[in-house]
């Protein structure tokens, strides 16, 4: 059960991490991976020990965001399979850049990276923190992203 | 597009998707859910592809994970399982002695059966991992997701991973499988971004061109760096940079100030490299060249193909993706937007090939037939073939590139030599011949074995004294993680004894123990197996079943012509073991008996008395520990050897043995240490002046095949 604590905590973050969850997996599934993530971290063990619960939160919802996708990516790839004899080229693409397909376009970290730039405004070294991975992660993570973007915008 | 741009619009994007937020879900049905959250610790179960998914996936058994929904995550910085993405389903087992073989299917990263010509090869790169076209036929060369691969002239594979990690180029070998981080030694590598434009022969080298954009505090201030890489000598240039940069003058040719390199560059044999510009005013025709080459004496311009020297303001409609065929005879580009073509310049007058849809593409390369190869984005980005009379094809994949024009007299430099990998709590290392860490797996293990594709089988340690070490691992060289063998039967296990190439195919020596739930003595027995990892198919061949109540292996060597040497001990009895695998040379020629080794069949309760027999994994050598020497066999020569080691300290558990050149070798012995009252091993080199430790460090150590 949570505790009045972990309520508090929930409500003081749950705007920002549902605008994160739709950033890193598009609306349709935000609130599930937010619920998920959520979960996940009132249950853990560590949970009493965590200094930073925002961190923590954060951290959360990228690693459920991450298994979100891993588990969307095997149905699709098993649908690919199945529809690769179906397929024609005829087919078009999307003309138009749509803004959840372009940022699905990126890993869960990328898409992790990308909103706290461009929406916290975070610098690399908030982000790294925030993230719990290295500073240089978090810079190379933002250059290949940017890169991947530059592309799908251009076309 | 210019940087700030770029800024502005992702940063729309972003404001675009977060816009579309829904409510926070409330926090009732938040607590109503914890309390019905249960702890699911149960294994996720595997099932194998069937025969159609087998050969969609180019007969790579695709293996899909179920009870998705299973999966929860403990806590936040849990490492994600490794994908299990192509695991055997077949089990490796067999049920009786002399039955036959198992096949089961190959792992992750197993190359082709046969060597591809890279030079009229056409590569795919997607999620699906690499493919080649060759021929008409298609062949899998990697199945992990890709971003891009290219064919290098010397007929391997030079390719950058799509992973979380920033995705490091890897070099493949397509005849091994065996794939080797690449510029790890350039600094930069860790924390920029590289990105890979193409691989060519250009005056007898063989060049790799890449582009590095270094993470910056600021985004807008990245800019990208063009090197030049031998890829025989390691040698690294920089070719161009923006005017203003730090190193700029270090650059052989300069790029304007605000100027973003918008897509894929190529290069051909004559050493022109050809690409598309944005310098913040608008798109251009972008060439350099290689320092010193042909090309470098004959400028190409924008001019000559007809085109303006920029295109100001203009992102979708202007020339743009210009790129030039290997042998330098066809420069192409697209133009258009609704209306795109695709342009071919060469000696005649251009021609004009209308696409027939929208120009989403992001890279275009020429293919050896002449054919073009575009990538076609958003997503699903998809690459597809466009004939010159217009036809257009799909390719699996998301980026297709064509071989190189020069095919290289002069292969890759071969990647360090992995001699030792060593296991122990702090993880697993490769170590070169001089004790230098080649590569690191932080994942504890009890033991490891380097297979001849550079992939590192081990087991974790006991979780509980008496208790079984983990299951069978395989770290492939790509990094990934992944089950070896089945999970066994309940009361039983595996143990790993040895991995060599025998005849040339990687094969893991192990045996398979039984427990039986009741303790009837007669139930311990343990089977001991060959699991041959042939890119064609695996195949198990049990060798041998023995009982082991107060009795068993105590550890045994595999050698490439299929011996097995080693130990069996049997309560206070050691005896020496020798064996061939079926079908191998061995069986042709025999293994030595312990006649021949000059020793008696067995010992019994005593403990300096000859034990701990192996096989170099050449196979030219058995050796065994005797009254604290070691005895080395020449098997050509029917010679023995004794050397006197330094005292060990401990207790022996394992000995290996490889020769190093100038008729000399080594040893490790892995060995239960008094002093520290743990596992350590130990490294000797054998000459005529004896045995002389070298520096290992480490819990256990076995000999790179």
């Amino acid at each position: 059960m949570a505790t009045a604590d972990d309520v508090e905590t929930y409500r003081q973050h749950s705007a920002e991490l549902i605008r994160y969850a739709t950033a890193l997996v598009g609306p349709a599934d935000a609130a599930d991976v937010v619920t998920d993530a959520v979960l996940a971290a009132f249950a853990s063990p560590s949970w009493a020990d965590v200094t930073n619960r925002r961190a923590y939160l954060y951290r959360a919802v990228l690693h459920e965001s991450a298994s979100f996708h891993r588990r969307a990516g095997r149905r699709q790839r098993r649908e690919r399979v199945a529809a690769a004899r179906d397929r024609s080229i005829a087919d078009p693409p999307a003309d138009t850049v749509d803004a959840h397909r372009a940022l699905a376009a990126l890993s869960a970290q990328q898409r992790a990276v990308v909103y706290l730039t461009y929406w916290e405004d975070l610098t690399p070294d908030r982000i790294a923190a925030l993230l719990g991975v290295t500073e240089g992660t978090v810079r190379k993570q933002l250059a290949r992203a940017r890169d991947h973007l530059r592309r799908i915008l251009d076309a | 597009m210019p940087e700030q741009d770029l800024d502005d619009r992702i940063r729309q994007l972003v404001a675009r998707a977060v816009a579309d937020a829904p409510p926070a879900p409330d926090l009732d049905p938040v607590v109503v859910r914890l309390d019905r959250r249960r702890p699911d610790h149960r294994r996720a179960r595997w099932v194998g592809g069937g025969a159609a998914l087998l050969a969609a996936a180019a007969a790579i058994t695709t293996v899909v994970l179920i009870n998705d929904t299973d999966e929860r995550i403990s806590t936040p910085a849990t490492v994600p399982a490794p994908t299990m993405s192509a695991t055997p389903d077949t089990p490796a087992t067999v049920d009786a002695p002399g039955a036959a073989s198992t096949t089961t299917e190959p792992g992750t990263t197993l190359p082709p059966a046969t060597r591809w010509e890279a030079t009229e090869a056409v590569l795919t790169a997607g999620a699906d991992g690499v493919t080649a076209y060759l021929d008409g036929r298609t062949t899998t060369l990697w199945t992990e997701p890709v971003r891009i691969a290219l064919a290098t002239p010397g007929g391997r594979v030079i390719l950058t991973p799509d992973d979380e990690g920033g995705g490091a180029p890897l070099v493949l070998d397509p005849s091994t499988g065996a794939a080797t981080p690449l510029l790890a030694d350039h600094p930069e590598y860790w924390t920029g971004l590289v990105l890979l434009h193409d691989v060519e022969l250009v005056d007898g080298r063989e060049l790799l061109l890449y582009g590095l954009i270094e993470g910056t505090d600021q985004p807008a201030a990245d800019t990208e760096r063009i090197y030049l890489v031998d890829l025989a000598t390691g040698d690294r240039q920089l070719l161009a940079a923006p005017e203003g940069a730090p190193d700029a003058s270090t650059a052989t040719q300069l790029l304007p100030g605000a100027a973003s390199v918008r897509s894929r560059l190529s290069m051909s044999v004559a050493g022109d490299i050809v690409g598309t510009l944005n310098d913040g005013n608008g798109v251009s025709f972008l060439w350099l060249a290689v320092p010193g080459s042909p090309a470098a004496q004959r400028p190409r311009t924008a001019a000559e193909l007809g085109l303006q020297p920029t295109y100001p303001g203009c992102d979708t409609e202007c020339p743009r993706l210009f790129t030039i065929s290997p042998d330098g005879g066809t420069i192409a580009w697209v133009e258009g937007a609704d209306d795109a073509e695709l342009v071919v310049h060469e000696d005649s007058a251009p021609q004009r090939i209308p696409l027939g849809f929208p120009p989403q593409e992001t890279s275009l390369d020429i293919a050896p037939d002449g054919a073009f190869l575009l990538a076609r984005a958003p997503a699903p980005v998809q690459a597809v073939r466009v004939a010159r009379d217009g036809t257009v094809s799909a390719l699996r994949g998301v980026v297709a590139t064509a071989g190189p024009g020069g095919q290289a007299t002069n292969p890759v430099a071969p990647p360090p030599t992995a001699a030792v990998v060593t296991a122990g709590p702090d993880g697993i290392a490769v170590l070169d011949e001089d004790g230098n860490e080649l590569r690191r797996l932080d994942e504890p293990a009890a033991e490891a074995y380097l297979t001849p594709g550079g992939a590192v089988i081990f087991q974790a340690p006991r979780t509980e004294p008496g208790g079984d070490v983990g299951p069978p691992m395989i770290w492939q060289p790509d990094g990934a993680v992944e089950r070896l063998l089945p999970d066994p039967a309940p009361g039983q296990s595996y143990r790993i004894y040895d991995v060599a190439g025998v005849d040339g195919v990687p094969t893991v020596l192990y045996g398979l123990r039984s427990r039986p739930t009741d303790g009837n003595p007669a139930g311990f027995r343990e089977q001991l197996v060959a699991l041959a990892m042939d890119p064609a198919g695996w195949t198990t061949t049990e060798l041998a079943e023995i009982p082991t109540w107060e009795a068993g292996y105590t550890g045994l060597g595999l050698g490439a012509d299929g011996t097995v040497i080693g130990t069996y001990s049997e309560s206070v009895t050691t005896s020496y073991v020798a064996m061939a695998l079926p079908g191998s040379p061995a069986e042709q020629t025999g293994v030595p008996d312990h006649t021949t080794l000059g020793i008696e069949p067995d010992y019994g309760d005593c403990t300096t008395c000859p034990n701990h027999f192996t096989v170099s994994a050449d196979a030219g050598t058995i050796a065994w520990l005797a009254e604290g020497d070691v005895v080395v066999f020449d098997v050509a020569s029917a010679t023995t050897e004794r050397f006197a080691l330094p005292d060990l300290g401990g207790i022996p558990v394992r000995l290996d043995i490889r020769p190093v050149g100038d008729g000399s070798s080594e040893v490790l012995v892995d060995r239960w240490s008094d002093e520290a009252e743990e596992l350590d091993a130990v490294r000797f080199r054998l000459s005529p002046d004896g045995a002389v430790e070298l520096p290992l460090g480490a819990a256990f150590a076995s000999f790179a095949p």
